[in-house]
């Protein structure tokens, strides 16, 4: 892949509808190089944030460019992208060295070097000896595997993961985030998704939040951990001297609710974002001892909620 | 591999896609030799013994009348083909779109076209193969039990099945496109349509192979092919191209769109 080309994949206002469900709404989203999680719960588009990402299927209204404004069907993103599904979706009369040797075929390769090249990432992900077995005889985490090798088999730009860490052990979870930092260092957008927020962050660098069909976040990790804080219920900050912390953070900032546990101080407010800011000044104010801060409802899964509450 | 030592993948250049002709090719080639397995072709070949049993059997109660033979394969016969047909044309496609392994091959260059193109003309050439193997095999069976054989008969009989294979693998592949169970739909056409509806109806006997290739087979090899009854044969021919043309558009159109899921 070039080097000037930075915009691995665009869209713009993309909608896409199945019938009257719609799988994703109004998305305005550029991705560059680098690796991409794609976060949201169950049913939130992110599978149909892949497929149109794969071109596989097509937005129902707006726009979708790849590699720096290239159609789907433009010569110059031949082989560009990659794409492992979600689900046990393989063919399983096939053996693993077949199926992947015969997918790069299909992009290019002679047969020696489709061979040389499927056994090579096979053995890779751990697969040197089951290769010449029919899919229908592995595991499903070795299945697993056999599907992000031929994810991984070419140098593609984009290359789109779905779930791809479901059914590994955790020692291949590691070797598969390796080959996926891998990628991203020689310059691919590796975009991975999943539901499992500590999974994610072990991995990629930005984040993208889908929730119903639409992207209500997209930045780097510490984008999204502010966008947690901001969202969450309440701030409880462990101090030796609450009340004069309370008195302090009161002359800062407007607060909702304030609240004393033994050695405890629990802030609620509007915008939890402001007394996260306050919080500095009113230390140095009183001279009080902190302890820990912490914010409550800060998790993904209480933001999901907090978004489907605001959507109702 | 071991664990503990990790298998460096070597680099590796982004390939040329191939050309749209070798794209096609590709897709056929490599279909045709994941299709000829034994576990994939014994019910064909089952199929194809059971017809070659049936037409000794009506071989030899009908001896020294080879038209019993002739209306043997144009009935029963072209609907073997319609099942051999049915279950590779069905296959082709759904086989892959079923497991998901589809999009995988939609993502290579060119598949869009070249995937359904090179399918099509891969299983049309097992069915053709087929269909000559099922004409070929009844004539000997029917020639060893007692019957003659009709030689001047034969090329009607060829190019009927031929012509039959082509567009039954058309069709199924076209159902495959557009439906998931496009094997059940399939058998519901051969059965209600191509044999029944199809049989006496005019217009729905266009819409399916059956008819039409039942016309060809059957044809009075005495008759002159530029009268009335083998004007008729040249427009079944031509139905049964037209057919075969219109379904693989349909196919390629679909693929132009979402991928099949």
């Amino acid at each position: 892949m070039s080097d000037a080309v930075q915009e691995v994949l665009r869209l713009e206002r993309c909608t896409r509808r199945f019938g009257a469900r719609v799988a994703l709404l109004d998305a305005n989203l550029t991705l560059q190089p680098g690796l991409v999680g794609l976060l949201g719960p169950n049913g939130a588009g992110k599978t149909t944030f892949l497929r149109l990402a794969a071109g596989l299927i097509r937005p129902t209204s707006g726009r979708l460019t790849w590699l720096g404004g290239h159609q789907r069907w433009d010569p110059a993103l031949a082989n560009q992208i990659a794409m492992s599904s979600d689900g046990d979706q393989l063919p399983v009369q096939d053996t693993a060295s077949e199926f992947v040797s015969m997918l790069l075929r299909c992009a290019g390769l002679g047969a020696d070097d489709a061979d040389q090249r499927a056994a090579h990432v096979l053995t890779r992900l751990g697969l040197d000896e089951k290769r010449h077995a029919p899919i229908s005889t592995l595991s499903r985490g070795q299945r697993q595997r056999v599907k992000l090798a031929q994810a991984f088999a070419l140098p593609s730009a984009l290359v789109l993961l779905d779930e791809p860490l479901n059914g590994l052990d955790p020692v291949w979870r590691i070797e598969v985030a390796a080959l996926m930092r891998e990628a991203a260092a020689r310059g691919a957008c590796v975009v991975v998704s999943s539901h499992i927020l500590e999974e994610v962050e072990a991995i990629a660098e930005r984040l993208v939040l889908l929730y119903r069909g639409r992207v209500v976040a997209a930045g780097t990790q510490g984008d999204i951990r502010a966008l947690l804080r901001t969202r969450g219920t309440a701030v409880r900050i462990r101090t030796d001297d609450p009340r004069g912390l309370a008195r302090a953070l009161l002359q800062e900032t407007d607060m909702s609710a304030l609240q004393f546990e033994p050695g405890v101080l629990l802030v609620r407010a509007e915008r939890l974002a402001a007394v996260h800011q306050a919080l500095p000044s009113a230390v140095v104010a009183t001279g009080a001892r902190v302890h820990q801060v912490e914010t409550e409802g800060d998790d993904l899964v209480s933001l999901f909620a907090a978004l489907g509450e605001e959507m109702r | 591999m071991s664990r503990g030592a990790r298998f460096e993948l070597p680099e590796i250049a982004l390939p040329s896609p191939p050309g749209w002709v070798a794209a096609v090719a590709l897709h056929a080639t490599l279909h045709l030799r994941r299709s000829l397995r034994l576990r994939r072709i014994w019910p064909a070949l089952l199929l194809v013994g059971l017809v070659v049993a049936a037409g000794a059997g009506i071989a030899r109660v009908s001896a020294d009348e080879p038209r019993a033979l002739i209306t043997f394969l144009s009935t029963l016969g072209v609907r073997a083909i319609g099942l051999i047909a049915l279950g590779f044309g069905t296959r082709a496609l759904r086989a892959d779109a079923d497991h998901g392994a589809l999009s995988a091959f939609l993502l290579r260059p060119r598949a869009a076209v070249a995937l359904p193109l090179g399918r099509f003309l891969a299983t049309a050439f097992i069915v053709m193969c087929f269909a000559v193997l099922l004409v070929a095999s009844v004539q000997a069976a029917a020639f060893a039990v007692a019957l003659p054989i009709a030689w001047e008969r034969l090329p009607f009989v060829l190019v009927g099945v031929m012509l039959g294979a082509l567009s039954y693998t058309a069709l199924y592949l076209f159902f495959a496109a557009m439906v998931r169970p496009a094997a059940a739909l399939g058998l519901a056409w051969l059965v209600l349509v191509d044999l029944g509806l199809g049989s006496v109806s005019g217009v729905l006997g266009r819409l399916t192979p059956g008819p039409s290739v039942a016309t060809i087979v059957g044809f009075d090899a005495d008759l002159s092919l530029w009268g009335t009854a083998g004007l008729e044969v040249w427009f079944a021919a031509g139905g049964l191209v037209l057919l075969s043309c219109l379904c693989v558009a349909g196919t390629l159109w679909r693929f132009r769109g979402d991928a099949p899921a």
